[in-house]
C-alpha cells in the first residue's frame, strides 16, 4: 500500500520529518499543512485560550525543526512524538500563566475526548489513539473529565477537584479507577 | 519497602505519575526509583505508552494563517529565499566552465544552510547578548574604573574596538568573540572554547553583506586568539559574520565558503 502525499499517515510524517531534520525548508511547509491541524487542536484543548494555542502551535514547529533529527522511528509514532512537543511547550505556557485566570467551567467540555470522533478525525488517528478513544468510552464522565483535566491540563487533585467542586478524595478515587478501566480496556501488559 | 512486593502499587504510582498528579517529594522519589529499578521504569514506560494517545483524541482544527507566517519569520525562510534567489543569479554568468553538477548542488545547500543560520542568528538570545557585554567589557582598552593614568596626548590607544560579535554554534553556545578594532583595519578572535577545526581544515571567517556575496574576512589559527588584518572592509557592511570549515588555507572559492557553516553571530557596533 501506498499512501498518497497528502495523507496523515506514519509513513509520509517520518519521511518528511527525515527531510526536515537536514534543513529541507519545504518539508516543514508539508509537514505543518498535513499535522498542524491535529496540533493546533491538542493546543486548543490544552490552553483553550486561541492565542495561547497559536503561540504554542508556532514555538512547537520551531522546536520541530530544531530537533527533528533526534527523532526516532523506532521509539514513538510521528504523531505521538510532535503531539509531545506541542503538550510539553502547553504546559509551559500554562506554567508562565498560572498565576492567570483561567476560565476552566466554560472549557470544561472540550477538555474530555468526545466518546464519538467523527470519520475524518478518526481516520487520521493511529491505531493506538483509535484504540484508547474507544477505551475512554468506557470511563464514566466524571471519571474521564478527571483523567483528561490531569493528563491535558496537567492539573493536580485538588485544582481537579476545585474546577469540578467535588471532594478530594472523589477526584483521587475517580482518577485511579479511571486508569484501572484503561488499562484492562487496553489489554494490560 | 521493597516495592516489588506490592505490583499493584508499582502500577498505580507509574500510572500517576504519567498522569501527572503524582507530585512532589513522591514525585522524585519515583522518579529516582525507576532511574535504578527496571520493574519500576518498564511500569512508567507502559503508562507512557497507554496515555500518549491522549493527545491525538482532540478534533482537529485549522490555525489561521499568521502562524505559518511567524514560523517561516522566525526561522529566516523567507530570506533564505532572497538568499537562493540571488545565488543562482549570481552564478549564472560566473564559472560558465565548470560542470553544473559538481558546482550547483554544493552552492545550493550552503546558502541554504547559511541562511538558515542566518535567520537563526538573528534571533539570538538575550543571554547571548549578556555574555557579549560582559566579554567586550573585560576586552575593552578603556575599562569603567582606569587603574592607570590617563593616556596623555602621545598614547594613542592600541586598539580602538568599534563592533563585536558573539559567534555561536547551532545550540546557541557562544564559541567565539570577534571584535573588530576599525580605526587599524584589524579583526581580532578570542575564542570561548577550543573549538578547532577537523585536522586538514580550516576555519574562515565571513562577512556576509546585506546585498551581495560574502567576503572572506581571514582564514583563522586553528588553536587560541589571533588578528586577522581587516584591510579596507568595514564593520558597517556586515550585520552578520560566519565561519566556515573550508579545504587548509582557506575556501578555493573567493566569493563564498565552499564548507560547512559552523557558527555565526550578529555583528553590533560597540557603543
Amino acid at each position: 500500500m501506498t499512501a498518497s502525499p497528502h495523507e496523515l499517515t506514519p509513513e509520509v510524517l517520518v519521511a518528511l520529518l527525515e527531510r526536515v531534520a537536514v534543513e529541507d525548508a519545504s518539508a516543514l511547509r508539508e509537514l505543518y499543512e498535513l499535522a498542524a491541524p491535529k496540533l493546533f487542536g491538542l493546543a486548543l484543548r490544552i490552553l483553550s485560550k486561541p492565542e495561547w494555542a497559536e503561540e504554542v502551535l508556532q514555538d512547537s514547529f520551531v522546536n520541530i525543526w530544531r530537533y527533528a533529527r533526534d527523532y526516532r522511528r523506532g521509539l514513538s509514532a510521528p504523531m505521538t512524538w510532535m503531539s509531545a512537543i506541542v503538550r510539553n511547550r502547553a504546559f509551559d505556557h500554562l506554567r508562565r500563566a498560572s498565576s492567570m485566570e483561567t476560565e476552566w467551567s466554560d472549557a470544561l467540555d472540550d477538555v474530555v475526548a468526545s466518546g464519538d470522533p467523527n470519520p475524518e478525525d478518526l481516520s487520521s488517528m493511529s491505531a493506538e489513539a483509535r484504540r484508547l478513544a474507544h477505551c475512554m468510552e468506557t470511563l464514566d464522565p466524571v471519571q474521564r473529565q478527571a483523567v483528561a483535566l490531569a493528563y491535558l491540563r496537567d492539573q493536580s487533585h485538588s485544582e481537579i477537584a476545585e474546577v469540578l467542586s467535588v471532594p478530594l478524595g472523589t477526584v483521587k478515587s475517580w482518577i485511579r479507577r479511571g486508569l484501572q478501566k484503561l488499562k484492562t480496556c487496553l489489554g494490560g501488559f | 519497602m521493597n516495592l516489588h512486593r506490592y505490583p499493584e502499587l508499582v502500577d498505580r504510582l507509574a500510572a500517576e505519575f504519567v498522569i501527572g498528579t503524582l507530585r512532589g517529594g513522591a514525585r522524585r522519589r519515583l522518579e529516582r526509583y525507576a532511574d535504578h529499578d527496571p520493574v519500576i521504569r518498564r511500569a512508567v514506560q507502559e503508562w507512557e505508552h497507554r496515555l500518549a494517545p491522549m493527545t491525538e483524541l482532540a478534533p482537529a482544527a485549522t490555525p489561521p494563517a499568521r502562524v505559518w507566517e511567524a514560523i517561516e519569520e522566525q526561522l529566516g525562510f523567507a530570506a533564505r529565499r532572497q538568499l537562493e534567489a540571488r545565488a543562482a543569479e549570481a552564478a549564472r554568468p560566473a564559472r560558465p566552465t565548470r560542470p553544473v553538477r559538481e558546482g550547483v548542488p554544493e552552492r545550493r545547500s550552503w546558502f541554504e544552510s547559511l541562511s538558515f543560520w542566518r535567520g537563526w542568528a538573528i534571533g539570538v538570545t538575550a543571554l547571548a547578548a549578556i555574555a557579549l557585554l560582559l566579554a567586550v567589557r573585560g576586552l575593552l582598552p578603556f575599562a569603567p574604573n582606569p587603574p592607570a593614568p590617563a593616556p596623555t596626548v602621545a598614547q594613542q590607544p592600541e586598539t580602538e574596538i568599534s563592533h563585536v560579535a558573539v559567534l555561536s554554534n547551532k545550540e546557541t553556545q557562544a564559541v567565539m568573540l570577534i571584535s573588530w578594532d576599525s580605526a587599524h583595519g584589524k579583526v581580532k578572535l578570542h575564542r570561548l572554547t577550543d573549538a578547532a577545526p577537523p585536522a586538514g581544515h580550516s576555519m574562515q571567517l565571513w562577512g556576509l553583506p546585506v546585498n551581495g556575496h560574502p567576503v572572506s574576512l581571514g582564514v583563522m589559527p586553528d588553536h587560541g586568539d589571533g588578528t586577522m588584518p581587516a584591510g579596507q572592509q568595514q564593520p558597517q557592511q556586515y550585520p552578520v559574520l560566519a565561519v566556515s570549515i573550508e579545504p587548509s588555507g582557506g575556501s578555493p572559492n573567493p566569493n563564498g565558503p565552499t564548507g560547512p557553516v559552523v557558527f555565526t553571530g550578529k555583528l553590533l557596533p560597540v557603543s
